[in-house]
């Protein structure tokens, strides 16, 4: 495929993610922020439908043929600097509201704050990066390669999937609850 | 003003959007990639491509020696999203030049606040390889045991530093 | 129904459809030593290799003959006979399993990691520069295979380079052997067998 093509298709799905992520309300700090009171469940709801919705769709694909897995990027795995990176970024995230995707979504949609938080990425990254030769160790260690469940857990991708699905479905109903009882 | 679409249906075409991504390109959906991205190029032009390329922090975002978000998969993606995003609140109604913030927070702490917790958001994302977008959703999706540690991480230091932040928010 | 049934249907119906595909119609694994071993007791597995036929050209389990899932569908052997399968990926390898025992064959085993465990166990052992006795005792028994095969033992392997892989259980769906397995073949073919 074309680097054009590849362009123009990163530009349209990036255009129905946005589209859904605003329409969710993903782009209302105080929304998103409600998860972290159990005041507004929408950051769990949507981001696990979503990664159940995908995960699903790439098992079944898969096993039907139509979608080969040896092509598709999977992260490599640093397990002790994903840990730190993980809560730093979650302790940012309740300070700031938004995440990196949801801030373009605020920005674009006329909220000052989401234009906040993307200088502060910024900031962050630079820090990082002028710091790197500190972080370098911390940042280089645990190195696992592209490591799936499946694979850690010894347990066939299938049996990890319904899994998957069924923790999702217990939080579901969990948040209904919630929902009812304010 | 249009009332806000049901969670689960926005999830499950997120989650179609995802897969589209795997099958269309072989990767998925991402954002603080894209600012790594942008970040080097403006460094680059700030102090010059030869220095910058010495980084090797910053090294990865500059091959051949040239800035190139716009030749950048995810940089094209987020200028998607920022699209998509004012098209859906354009038509719901819900474009508002404004802060979102807690009843009790003024303007300038709520923009303080958000730098900051952007700033952290920054280097957590460089050392977890990305974010909620990268990390959590699309390699979530493919089961990678890197982006499930960063949910638990991520969903239990959130909700851990949330007390600590109520006054922000209520 | 509610929107939210319909969605909770087809979770329900995929997700539990996953864990039952690879449990009740998965084919159970085997080990490529465990094959190697069978085949030099004489036990006379039918083997079928799922891959291109290019890449079958280039190597292939001995004995293995080259086959398609389509063509697994018309396979016709007694139902008890002992089936081998290997593939390009696990995903190919479990379809064409549950394909086989949907149809009846009651002994199909997928061999992990495909041709890759071959490849580093069978064919070409090694046996690290700084191998434990066990290590050792666990190397004379593949370097008989792999000489009764025609294949070439490897010694004083860095550790660094010693081969890894999941050789002791479950489906790896997320592994990718076969970017390894074509260096693999590659390098054998360049040195010639």
């Amino acid at each position: 495929m074309s680097t054009a093509s590849s362009l123009g298709i990163a530009l349209l799905l990036g255009v129905a993610f946005g589209w859904l992520l605003e329409r969710a309300g993903l782009g209302n700090a105080r929304k998103l922020v409600g998860q972290f009171y159990l005041t507004d469940l929408t950051v769990l709801e949507v981001l696990f439908s979503a990664l159940v919705t995908a995960m699903l769709g790439v098992f079944w694909l898969d096993r039907l043929g139509l979608l080969d897995l040896r092509a598709v990027y999977l992260p490599e795995t640093f397990a002790l600097p994903q840990a730190l990176g993980g809560a730093l970024f979650g302790g940012g995230l309740v300070l700031a509201g938004l995440c990196p995707g949801t801030s373009c979504v605020a920005a674009a949609t006329g909220r000052a704050d989401g234009l906040a938080v993307i200088g502060g990425l910024v900031l962050g990254i630079l820090a990082f990066n002028s710091a790197f030769d500190w972080l370098r160790q911390i940042y280089a260690s645990t190195p696992l390669g592209p490591l799936t469940l499946p694979e850690l857990l010894h347990v066939p991708a299938g049996i990890v999937v319904g899994t998957v699905t069924a923790m999702a479905l217990g939080v579901f109903a969990g948040a209904r609850r919630l929902r009812v009882q304010p | 003003m249009t009332r806000y679409a049901d969670p689960y249906l926005a999830g499950a075409g997120i989650g179609v959007v995802l897969v589209a991504a795997y099958v269309l390109v072989g990767q998925g959906l991402g954002a603080s990639g894209a600012f790594a991205s942008v970040t080097a190029a403006l460094t680059a032009g700030v102090v010059g491509t030869a220095r910058a390329s010495a980084s090797p922090a910053v090294a990865p975002y500059l091959p051949n020696g040239a800035a190139s978000p716009l030749t950048d998969w995810l940089v094209w993606e987020l200028a998607g999203v920022a699209l998509g995003a004012f098209l859906s609140a354009w038509r719901a109604g819900r474009l508002a030049r404004t802060i979102e913030r807690g009843p009790g927070t003024g303007a300038p702490a709520r923009v303080m606040t958000a730098v900051l917790g952007g700033a952290l958001m920054g280097v957590g994302a460089k050392f977890a390889r990305g974010c909620t977008s990268g990390q959590a959703l699309s390699g979530g999706a493919l089961l990678s045991v890197g982006s499930w540690i960063f949910i638990v991480t991520a969903f239990a230091a959130a909700f851990a530093a949330a007390p600590l932040a109520r006054r922000l928010w209520s | 129904m509610t929107l939210h049934a319909w969605l909770l249907a087809v979770a329900v119906i995929l997700g539990g459809g996953a864990a039952a595909a690879d449990s009740l119609l998965a084919g159970h694994e085997t080990s490529a030593v465990a094959l190697a071993e069978a085949i030099v007791n004489g036990e006379m597995p039918r083997v079928f290799d799922l891959r291109t036929p290019a890449e079958f050209e280039a190597f292939h389990v001995p004995s293995a003959t080259r086959t398609t899932v389509r063509d697994l569908l018309a396979l016709d052997l007694p139902r008890p006979t002992r089936v081998v399968l290997y593939a390009g990926d696990a995903g190919e390898a479990a379809r064409a399993s549950m394909v086989l025992r949907l149809r009846g064959y009651r002994d199909v085993a997928v061999l992990r990691q495909g041709l890759y465990e071959w490849l580093t166990r069978v064919h070409e052992p090694a046996l690290a520069v700084d191998a434990t006795v066990q290590e050792r005792a666990t190397f004379e028994r593949l370097a008989a295979l792999s000489r009764y095969f025609g294949g070439r033992p490897r010694l004083d392997v860095p550790r660094a380079e010693m081969p890894s892989g999941d050789w002791k259980a479950g489906a790896d769906a997320g592994s990718r052997p076969s970017m390894n397995t074509a260096l693999l073949v590659a390098a054998i073919r360049r040195r010639g067998c």
